[in-house]
């Protein structure tokens, strides 16, 4: 049983990286103007036609685009990007340079909307109806409605310059980590406390939370052993995939914080029109986001013992 | 609860209205304070920007979601009714769309493109409707299956008619409220875009733009950050508590952003 | 008075209810009575039955002296007694005795009645371990035990509740009343929702199920007059929230007074007569 659902999630897997390879290739092909004239432009020879002609057979620019795909793809499979447009640099080890440092912010956030999330929906749950179950609402309203960047904004002024904590320029780990990652992790913190605190409510009505109490445990044993493991196990699977969505509003972020990540890179690029740069953001990102949703896919297979006998695809 | 969320989005969207004529709102005058909101760092009113920046901020969400909704449910629609290979391929199609965090796929998008106004609404819609289009596609396949529509079919009515008469009344309230949500999501998202550079361009008064033009002199003159950012946050939490109030309205369970 | 006093011998009053009166509360408000002036009795010996239309309160009446309402929620008036201690005293609900060991109270078997992720003998042993201090390895012992007991083919034993069937998942809870011996069993309508074959089955299994293994009564609630009759030796009859009379088991057929008693008294003798005459054709 298990085999064949690993079967059918790679085979999307199959499906679904092409498809991002497509079309990380095609934004290239998306440009105004033919893509050579960019890379002339590049290689900086002007219009002499023979140059011009040369570049062009050296570059592949004369084959149709289909091998171009394949001699890009190729490219991308050995590490090689091409070359920034901008600064020459290979976009391979530009890119790996900033990597590192979006994944440990995104990571962080979502870590921390987590530790913020579970507490707040599960008292919130468990005090249903009181004041607490009404203010931890509201606190989780407002976080759902400040868009990250503008609490980012407000909050680096507060800590940034009125009180001087914090450096307004990157900053290492410790201290300049966890104001950005707080920011990102707001929003996700809103949404997701809303979620635990439905998945609880849900859970404590169950017959066999009475039955438990029923035989006599207390309400700390009934919550460690009957309510936790199952209200949340449904909901792993969508905190699996906000680390993705994560990745993506991690952008704006980087930008504010002056964060050395991934995201800054791509958008001088994009006002810089230095395409191997966007493609291979566009590229590595989606392709993380991909896995990172196969393994927690794969994660949730083996906890649910529901979903080992069914076959539980996402969408289906 | 209702009357909240009512005076909450009226206010949103009364503003803009009011002084049309202030349009432009780019009368060079030197940085005085005798501007209700005062004056940016090149002495344009603020207010008068705020206002007129709604038109790009709102107007262009609601456009967005709109086609957004218009495109996803017809996709998903489609994919339900028609059922076979051809919900098949739509399915995973669908699939595919959800699979990428779209945010991606409009930097890439707009990066191969270009950013002017219309790329960014083109590259909107096309990462963005999926979500509406799963929505319709479970619910037409599962409101497919009940009894009332059985009862249309044997009737007599067929395709199109029997989605548009027995469907898509039950579709509608679950599809407006998603695209309430999402409508403020996608406030956040263009503010923000354009506040990168890539969306909306400057010198358009647009919320993100302002944002953007706040910044810069955050250290010296931190003022100019707060209309534009109270006017997006109200907008965000308009759009969310119009979202929520319809959801208890209209009764419709299971509607989420993920 | 004897009725009050700690130690319940046989005989004994164990649970005692007077003049419980309940709402729910819908906000700050409360809601209508759910149980109205109700006053109640229940003996050492053997099973009573607790008969009566859906939503005559029976469920409720029988939580409430469990301890299973959460007392925010509720409004109550009057008295009640469970084994010498006071559960209900003028309009709080107090700590009464331990539940589990003491009284058992055992839901009907939806769907939801077992913890969906654990596997079904555990569950068993949970209550063992926790009510009789056993050892985690002698509690899953007798866990073991008392589902076998219960009927449970030793493949099932490891299973999880969403791969058994109804009537597998009632004999499970049956199990649970098994293995922690409470003093008093409250059983709620253990055959509703089952087939006829399986209900048959577990009338039988509960028949056999010793009430001397330390169980000294118990309380069925139900709202099929045949069970009742199978199992019970006094029948007390409720609906909207009153107790509408007491009777013995073998009076309620044809001595019962009440109207309501009368109609299930009627339609019962009606069904089987109806059985009987189809079986000797």
């Amino acid at each position: 049983m298990r085999l064949r659902q690993l079967a059918l999630r790679l085979l999307f897997l199959a499906v679904t990286v092409p498809g991002i390879c497509f079309f990380s290739f095609a934004i290239m092909e998306m440009a105004p103007g033919s893509p050579e004239e960019m890379l002339i432009m590049q290689a900086g020879i002007g219009r002499d036609p023979t140059a011009v002609a040369e570049l062009r057979a050296k570059l592949g620019l004369d084959r149709p685009w289909w091998e171009r795909f394949g001699l890009w793809l190729a490219g991308a499979a050995r590490g090689d990007l091409g070359r920034s447009v901008t600064t020459g640099e290979s976009v391979g080890r530009m890119v790996a340079k900033r990597l590192p440092a979006t994944l440990e912010l995104t990571f962080t956030a979502w870590l921390l909307a987590l530790a913020g999330a579970l507490p707040m929906g599960a008292l919130a749950a468990l005090r249903r109806g009181g004041w607490t179950d009404g203010l931890l609402r509201a606190l989780a309203l407002t976080q759902v409605s400040l868009p990250g960047f503008v609490l980012g904004l407000g909050l680096l002024w507060v800590f940034g310059f009125w009180l001087g904590w914090v450096p307004v320029l990157g900053g290492g780990v410790l201290r300049g980590l966890w104001l950005p990652a707080l920011c990102l992790a707001a929003a996700m913190t809103g949404v997701y406390s809303r979620m635990v605190r439905e998945r609880f409510l849900e859970v404590l009505g169950q017959d066999y939370i009475l039955l438990a109490r029923a035989k006599g445990l207390g309400p700390w044993a009934v919550l460690r052993r009957h309510v936790l493991k199952n209200a949340l196990i449904p909901l792993t699977t969508l905190w699996g995939m906000s680390l993705g969505y994560l990745l993506g509003g991690a952008v704006v972020i980087e930008v504010i914080f002056s964060w050395p990540g991934v995201g800054v890179l791509a958008v001088r690029a994009i006002a810089d029109r230095d395409y191997p740069v966007i493609q291979a953001y566009v590229l590595l990102v989606a392709l993380c986001f991909t896995l990172i949703n196969l393994a927690v896919d794969l994660g949730y297979l083996f906890l649910d013992p529901r979903v080992r006998r069914r076959g539980l695809l996402r969408n289906g | 609860m209702g009357l909240m969320l009512l005076a909450a989005l009226a206010g949103a969207w009364l503003a803009p209205h009011d002084p049309l004529a202030m349009n432009l709102g780019q009368g060079f005058q030197g940085p005085s304070w005798s501007h209700l909101l005062g004056t940016d760092a090149l002495g344009r009113c603020l207010l008068s920007r705020l206002l007129a920046g709604a038109r790009y901020s709102l107007g262009l969400s609601a456009a967005v979601v709109a086609a957004t909704m218009s495109l996803g449910a017809g996709v998903g629609s489609l994919a339900g009714m028609a059922g076979g290979k051809v919900d098949m391929l739509l399915a995973r199609l669908i699939d595919l769309f959800l699979a990428v965090p779209p945010l991606v796929m409009v930097l890439g998008m707009i990066g191969g493109l270009g950013p002017s106004l219309g790329n960014l609404l083109l590259a909107l819609m096309l990462s963005y409707w999926a979500p509406y289009a799963r929505l319709a596609r479970s619910m037409v396949i599962a409101g497919r299956e009940k009894e009332f529509v059985e009862a249309s079919r044997i009737a007599g009515s067929k395709g199109l008619a029997l989605f548009r008469r027995c469907l898509l009344p039950q579709l509608l309230p679950a599809l407006l409220v998603l695209a309430s949500l999402e409508a403020g999501m996608m406030v956040a998202i263009n503010s923000g875009l354009s506040f990168l550079g890539i969306g909306v361009q400057p010198p358009t008064p647009e919320w993100g733009v302002m944002l953007y033009d706040a910044r810069l002199a955050l250290s010296s003159h931190p003022w100019a950050l707060v209309p534009p950012a109270a006017a997006l946050c109200m907008a965000v939490l308009s759009f969310n508590l119009l979202g929520e109030g319809l959801r208890d309205a209209l009764q419709v369970r299971k509607v989420s952003r993920f | 008075m004897t009725a009050r006093s700690k130690e319940a011998g046989r005989g004994q009053t164990l649970i005692e209810v007077r003049g419980l009166e309940l709402s729910f509360r819908r906000g700050a408000a409360p809601g209508p009575l759910v149980l109205k002036c109700v006053d109640l009795a229940l003996d050492g010996q053997g099973c009573t039955a607790l008969l009566g239309p859906s939503g005559a309160g029976k469920s409720v009446l029988a939580k409430a002296v469990a301890g299973l309402l959460p007392p925010g929620a509720v409004q109550v008036r009057g008295e009640a007694w469970v084994l010498g201690r006071q559960v209900i005293k003028n309009g709080s609900m107090m700590q009464g005795p331990a539940r589990g060991a003491e009284m058992l109270y055992l839901p009907q078997a939806s769907s939801s009645c077992l913890n969906p992720t654990m596997r079904v003998h555990r569950q068993v042993a949970e209550g063992a371990a926790l009510n009789r201090g056993l050892a985690r390895s002698a509690a899953l012992k007798t866990a073991e035990q008392s589902l076998r007991l219960m009927g449970l083919s030793a493949s099932h034993l490891r299973r999880y509740p969403f791969q058994l069937s109804g009537g597998m998942r009632q004999r499970v809870l049956l199990a649970m009343a098994l293995a922690i011996r409470p003093k008093v069993l409250v059983m709620d309508e253990p055959t509703t929702g089952l087939d006829t074959v399986t209900k048959g089955q577990i009338v039988e299994t509960m028949k056999a199920m010793a009430l001397g293994e330390g169980i000294r009564g118990a309380l069925l609630i139900t709202h099929d007059v045949g069970v009742a009759l199978a199992l019970a030796h006094t029948i007390v009859v409720m609906e909207g929230g009153r107790i509408v009379e007491k009777v013995d088991r073998d009076s309620f057929l044809l001595e019962a007074v009440q109207p309501l008693s009368r109609r299930l008294a009627a339609a019962h003798l009606r069904l089987r007569r109806a059985l009987e005459t189809s079986c000797s054709e």
